[in-house]
C-alpha cells in the first residue's frame, strides 16, 4: 500500500471540499480504507470530548463474510476513489453508515501514543480491553488527530482480513495524513459552531419578529376597537332618534299601501344600523356571561326570528334536525347573538332558494351545532382571515361578527369550526360541553 | 295617573319618549340635565325616573346618587349608549338598564314592567 503524493494531494482536495462533521469524518475514513487510497480493511473514527473518546463512524466490513462480499462487489464494479468519496455528500449514505457502542477515555491509553504521531500496536496489553474486544485483532495502527495543543480523536485502522503488514512507510502518510485529517475536522468543528450560532440567531430573530407583529396587531386592534366605540356611541343616539320616531310615525299614522312598504325600509335599515352599532361596541367589551340551563333549540328559534325577513325574501329552506341533547350551560343572549351572526352569514352566502341545514347532536361529552348551507362558499384567502377583526368578505360588512361569535363561544369552553368550499357552500360547527361538565363551575359561583 | 320624569339632554328624543309614554297615560316631566332634573324631582313625587348617563353639567351617575339619596323607593330606568356601564357598580342602584336603540317597545315594556 504505497500511495503516491499526487493520490495524497487529489484527496487532501476532496477533504477540503466538506465543510459538515458527518461528511468530512466519512470522507476521512473512507480515504483511509479505498482500495486505490490507503487501502486499509477497516477504520473506525473516535473523537474527543473532555476526557472521553466517543466512537463516531465505522467504515470496512464487521465479520469476513462481509468483506468477500463487498471485496467481490469492488472488484466486480470496480469505484474510483473520487466515486466513494463523493458517496459522503450523500445525507442518507451518512446516516447507513455504522458505529460501535464502546466508550473509551484518553486516561486508557498511555500518553505517549496520542502526543506523539501514529503508532504501530502490536501487542494487547497496550490496547484498553473493551477496545480489544471489538476489534480482536492486532496489529492496528493508532492515529492521533490533534490540533497544535489540542488533540481531536483518534483513527484506529487495520488489515483484519487480508493480514496485510503495516509498514513504516505506511506510518509515515499516515503521519501526513493526520494532520490534514486534524485540520478538516477542526474546520468542520468551527463551521457546525458558526452554524449553531446562526441557527440560534435565526431562531430568536424569529421569535423576535413574531412578538413584534403580535404587538402591532393588538395595538392596531386597541385603537381600531377604541375608535369603533367611540364611533358606535356616537351613533347610538341619532339612530335611536331615526328609528324612534319612524317607528313612532308608523303606528300612528295611516299609510296607502306605497309608502308603508317604505315606511317598513326605513324601520327595517335602522335595525340593521343597530345591530352593526352592537357589534362594533361588543367587540370591546364583551360582557361577562350571564349563564344558566338553557334550551339550544330556544336560542335557535329566536336567531331564526330575527332573520324571518331575509329568509322569506331569499325563499330559503331552514331544515332543523335536532336531537334531545338536554341543556347547555350558557348565556342565551350571547349564544343567540353568535347564531344569529351564523345564519347572516349564510344567507348572505345564498341568492335566492337556498338550503341551510341546521344539525344538533350529542357526541359523548360534546354537543355540536351545526349550520350547513348551500352559498357560493369561500375561498382560501377569505378563510384565512374569517376570524380577525374588521377583515370582512362582505362588501357591507364591518368584519366583527365572527371574530366577536369566537370570542364569545370561547367564554363557553366552546369551539367553532368553519369548513367551506368556492362553489358548494360553507359549514360552521360550534362545540360545547354538555351541561353535567360544567354544573361544578355554576356551584361555585353561587 | 303614574308620573315619569326623563332626564335626557337629547332634545329630540326627550320629545320622543315624551310622547310614546303620554300616549300611553303617563304623567310625563322632562329635564335636559342632571341637575335639572334634580330641582323638578324635588317637586313632584315621581313614580319612576329615566335617567341618560352622559350629560352636561351634572352626569346620569351624579344624578342617580343624589335620587336615592332622597328618596329609594323611585324606580329607576338608565337609558344609554353605553353598555359598558350596565355591569358597573355605579349603576347597581338602578332598577333596569336599557341600551339606547330606536325600539320603543323595549322602553315601554320596561316602563309597564316597573310601575304597571
Amino acid at each position: 500500500m504505497d500511495i503516491s503524493f499526487e493520490k495524497l494531494w487529489k484527496i487532501s482536495k476532496e477533504l477540503q471540499l466538506s465543510l459538515s462533521l458527518d461528511e468530512s469524518l466519512c470522507k476521512i475514513l473512507t480515504a483511509l480504507t479505498a482500495g486505490d487510497g490507503f487501502a486499509f480493511n477497516r477504520a473506525i473514527i473516535f473523537l474527543k470530548e473532555d476526557t472521553r473518546l466517543i466512537p463516531k463512524v465505522w467504515i470496512g466490513p464487521k465479520t469476513i463474510d462481509e468483506a468477500y462480499k463487498v471485496w467481490k462487489e469492488i472488484s466486480s464494479q470496480p469505484h474510483a476513489l473520487e466515486d466513494l468519496l463523493s458517496k459522503c455528500s450523500r445525507r442518507e449514505y451518512l446516516k447507513s453508515l455504522p458505529t460501535i457502542s464502546i466508550e473509551l477515555n484518553i486516561n486508557d491509553f498511555n500518553p505517549d501514543f496520542l502526543n506523539n504521531g501514529p503508532t504501530k500496536i502490536d501487542k494487547s496489553d497496550l490496547v484498553p480491553k473493551t477496545l480489544r474486544s471489538v476489534l480482536e485483532y492486532l496489529p492496528f495502527v493508532l492515529v492521533p488527530l490533534k490540533t497544535e495543543s489540542e488533540l481531536l480523536g483518534l483513527i484506529i485502522a487495520d488489515n483484519m482480513f487480508n493480514k496485510k503488514a503495516i509498514t513504516d512507510i505506511d506510518i509515515k502518510h499516515l503521519e501526513l495524513y493526520a494532520a490534514l485529517a486534524s485540520n478538516v475536522i477542526e474546520r468542520a468543528n468551527l463551521f457546525e459552531e458558526v452554524k449553531k450560532k446562526e441557527k440560534a440567531l435565526e431562531e430568536s430573530y424569529r421569535k423576535l419578529q413574531e412578538a413584534q407583529k403580535k404587538v402591532i396587531s393588538l395595538e392596531k386592534m386597541a385603537a381600531t376597537g377604541e375608535l369603533s366605540s367611540t364611533f358606535a356611541h356616537e351613533l347610538r343616539n341619532p339612530v335611536a332618534i331615526i328609528g324612534g320616531y319612524a317607528e313612532n310615525i308608523y303606528r300612528n299614522a295611516e299609510f296607502p299601501d306605497s309608502l308603508k312598504s317604505k315606511m317598513e325600509i326605513i324601520l327595517k335599515t335602522v335595525n340593521r344600523m343597530e345591530f352593526i352599532i352592537q357589534n362594533l361596541s361588543d367587540y370591546i367589551r364583551i360582557p361577562q356571561p350571564q349563564k344558566n340551563f338553557v334550551t339550544i333549540n330556544e336560542i335557535l328559534n329566536r336567531s331564526l326570528e330575527n332573520l324571518q325577513i331575509e329568509i322569506t325574501k331569499k325563499n330559503i329552506s331552514i331544515e332543523k334536525n335536532i336531537q334531545d341533547i338536554g341543556k347547555i350551560y350558557a348565556d342565551p343572549l350571547l349564544i343567540e347573538q353568535v347564531f344569529t351572526n351564523i345564519l347572516r352569514n349564510s344567507i348572505d352566502a345564498i341568492d335566492r332558494n337556498g338550503l341551510i341545514y341546521i344539525n344538533v347532536y350529542r357526541k359523548e361529552t360534546k354537543i355540536t351545532v351545526e349550520f350547513i348551507d348551500n352559498g357560493k362558499g369561500m375561498t382560501d384567502e377569505v378563510m384565512n382571515t374569517l376570524f380577525t377583526p374588521f377583515h370582512s368578505g362582505k362588501r357591507e360588512g364591518l368584519g366583527l361578527g365572527l371574530a366577536v361569535s369566537k370570542k364569545i363561544i370561547l367564554l363557553h369552553n366552546g369551539k367553532i369550526d368553519i369548513k367551506s368550499k368556492l362553489g358548494s357552500g360553507t359549514t360552521v360547527s360550534i362545540l360545547f360541553p354538555v351541561a353535567e361538565e360544567v354544573k361544578d363551575e355554576k356551584d361555585l359561583t353561587h | 295617573m303614574k308620573k315619569i320624569l326623563l332626564i335626557e339632554d337629547d332634545e329630540d328624543l326627550l320629545e320622543l319618549y315624551a310622547e310614546v309614554l303620554k300616549n300611553e297615560k303617563y304623567y310625563v316631566e322632562t329635564a335636559s340635565n342632571g341637575r335639572e332634573g334634580l330641582e323638578k324631582f324635588n317637586k313632584t313625587k315621581f313614580d319612576l325616573v329615566i335617567l341618560d348617563i352622559r350629560m352636561p353639567v351634572m352626569d346620569g351617575i351624579e344624578t342617580l346618587g343624589a335620587i336615592l339619596e332622597q328618596r329609594k323607593d323611585v324606580k329607576i330606568i338608565i337609558n344609554t349608549a353605553y353598555g359598558s356601564y350596565k355591569d358597573n357598580f355605579l349603576t347597581w342602584g338602578a332598577d333596569a338598564y336599557l341600551i339606547k336603540s330606536s325600539s320603543l317597545d323595549d322602553l315601554l315594556k320596561k316602563v309597564k314592567g316597573l310601575i304597571g
